[in-house]
């Protein structure tokens, strides 16, 4: 998969933007913020499942990728990175708040989708209560299982881009991959069926 | 008549074919087994088609053992399509009598579709303005460490002292600020108009890009001296006290030294201003520390 695939849409390409940024371009890099922030705050909130712990946690990985623009590499090798950064952040905001939890639990409303371009309000309505689903079967995997489809299912890296994010051996991930997709799908199925039982 | 026996038979005792000594086996087995005596109760229609159907698997779990877990050992490959033929026309055949298997094989191909969908999410309208707001606040990619490097270059090219010397008597007139030249008097005054000169000529004379360089750096110059000098007192300071000091002796001297001193004076205020910046640097890196009063 090329990197123009995935790049969100700029106008330049990609390898011209991550030129212009190294050399302090601030057009350039607002350029760069706007096409990745949809793909980082989405990595976020799926690890941190809050959206303003999630819209914080987005802006201090800018930042830190700002901070290391001189290091980025090319075009093809963008988006792992950007993601690296972005998990690593991700889990370390997981940890400062596992020491210090919340005093009170505020109810999460649920985030908007961007790939959803349906017209039909009906329908928009049932596929964000589906992924709402998907959402919640998601926080009740395990931390492996989760990053595996937060990594490979949603954004779409691929094995070998994960084993440089996650340390962990292709092999590992290889025998995980399925695992972790068939457990999803099963907590998907519990709930369903528990909604349905419910009279949902 | 051993469970097993009974399972593999079980076609044969539902069609009444048994052998008479198999019979009274089988006769001897049901009665004191429990189990089997409602397998066949099932398999007689006397039970409902839900209880005949874990019966299935009941005697699957008898003979070859679950078939659920291995169909969903592939099932992820038999979504993906990448499965091997004859397995996969297995699976389907599973697929066809297994409804538990068959949801979740549909759950499956849901979330291929469902998952890659949720990659981007929308932080909000006021996400980029603060993510900018916060990286304009944050330091690299410098203008001046953009500028130093492209300095190395010009180090080493005929045109140098030239040029550092534009750039010396552009600092001596961006310091002195709004009124620079009667501060300086009319020695210095007349030496920036023809550095200025010097500097169209420079400009010219120098390969394309370069040339833009000195342009950008001419207000690069203007917008971080002003901001740094009037934001710090410390180095910045020591730095303008210098240029102060030469200043003076600027007004002493004769032209022709004058571009001599005004590159040593650039070079002298470049160092200054790298103190400077390792400065802020180390005051900003304490700034990260976590701090030591209690919350
Ligand atoms: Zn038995
Ligand atoms: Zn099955």
């Amino acid at each position: 998969m090329g990197a123009d695939e995935r790049a969100v849409g700029s106008q330049l390409n990609l390898d011209a933007v991550l030129d212009r940024c190294r050399c302090g371009d601030e057009l350039a890099w607002e350029s760069l913020v706007r096409s990745y922030q949809s793909r980082v705050y989405g990595l976020a909130y799926h690890y941190v499942a809050n959206r303003e712990d999630a819209r914080d946690l987005a802006q201090d990985i800018f930042v830190k990728v700002y901070k290391n623009l001189r290091k980025c590499p090319d075009a093809n090798h963008f988006l792992p990175w950007i993601f690296r950064i972005a998990r690593n952040a991700s889990i370390d905001h997981l940890r400062r708040k596992r020491a210090r939890p919340p005093s009170s639990q505020v109810s999460e409303m649920e985030v908007n989708s961007i790939a959803d371009c349906s017209s039909d309000p009906e329908k928009h309505w049932l596929m964000e209560a589906r992924r709402g689903l998907f959402r919640r079967a998601l926080r009740m995997l395990t931390r492996l299982n989760r990053e595996m489809i937060i990594l490979k299912e949603i954004q779409g890296l691929t094995l070998e881009e994960m084993t440089g994010i996650l340390d962990v051996p292709i092999g590992t991930l290889k025998s995980r991959s399925h695992r972790a997709r068939l457990e999803l799908a099963e907590k998907v199925l519990a709930l369903s069926q528990g909604q349905e039982g419910a009279g949902l | 008549m051993s469970c097993s026996d009974l399972a593999e038979r079980l076609e044969l005792v539902l069609g009444e074919q048994l052998r008479d000594n198999e019979l009274t086996a089988l006769k001897a087995h049901v009665e004191g087994c429990e189990k089997c005596r409602d397998l066949l109760q099932a398999c007689r229609g006397k039970q409902t088609l839900e209880q005949a159907d874990s019966l299935v698997g009941e005697v699957l779990a008898r003979t070859s053992g679950s078939t659920c877990s291995r169909v969903r050992s592939m099932l992820c490959d038999h979504v993906d399509q990448s499965l091997h033929e004859d397995n996969a026309a297995l699976v389907q055949e599973h697929l066809n009598y297994c409804s538990s298997c068959t949801q979740l094989a549909r759950v499956l191909e849901e979330s291929a579709v469902a998952l890659p969908q949720m990659a981007s999410l929308d932080p909000g309208p006021l996400f980029t303005s603060s993510v900018l707001a916060a990286t304009r606040s944050s330091q690299p990619p410098d203008k001046w460490a953009l500028f130093l490097s492209h300095l190395s270059l010009v180090f080493q090219r005929p045109h140098f002292s030239l040029e550092a010397a534009y750039v010396g008597a552009l600092l001596v007139f961006l310091v002195f600020g709004g009124a620079p030249v009667s501060a300086v008097g009319g020695v210095a005054s007349a030496a920036f108009a023809g550095f200025q000169l010097n500097f169209a000529k420079v400009v010219r004379d120098t390969p394309a890009g370069l040339s833009d360089t000195w342009t950008d750096l001419y207000g690069s110059c203007e917008n971080q001296l002003e901001g740094k000098i009037k934001a710090t007192q410390g180095a910045v300071g020591r730095a303008l006290e210098t240029l102060q000091g030469s200043a003076e002796q600027l007004r002493a001297m004769s032209d022709e030294h004058l571009l001599k001193h005004a590159a040593a004076l650039f070079q002298d205020a470049t160092e200054k201003y790298e103190e400077y910046s390792r400065n802020l640097g180390s005051t900003e890196g304490s700034e990260d520390r976590p701090e030591e009063t209690a919350e």
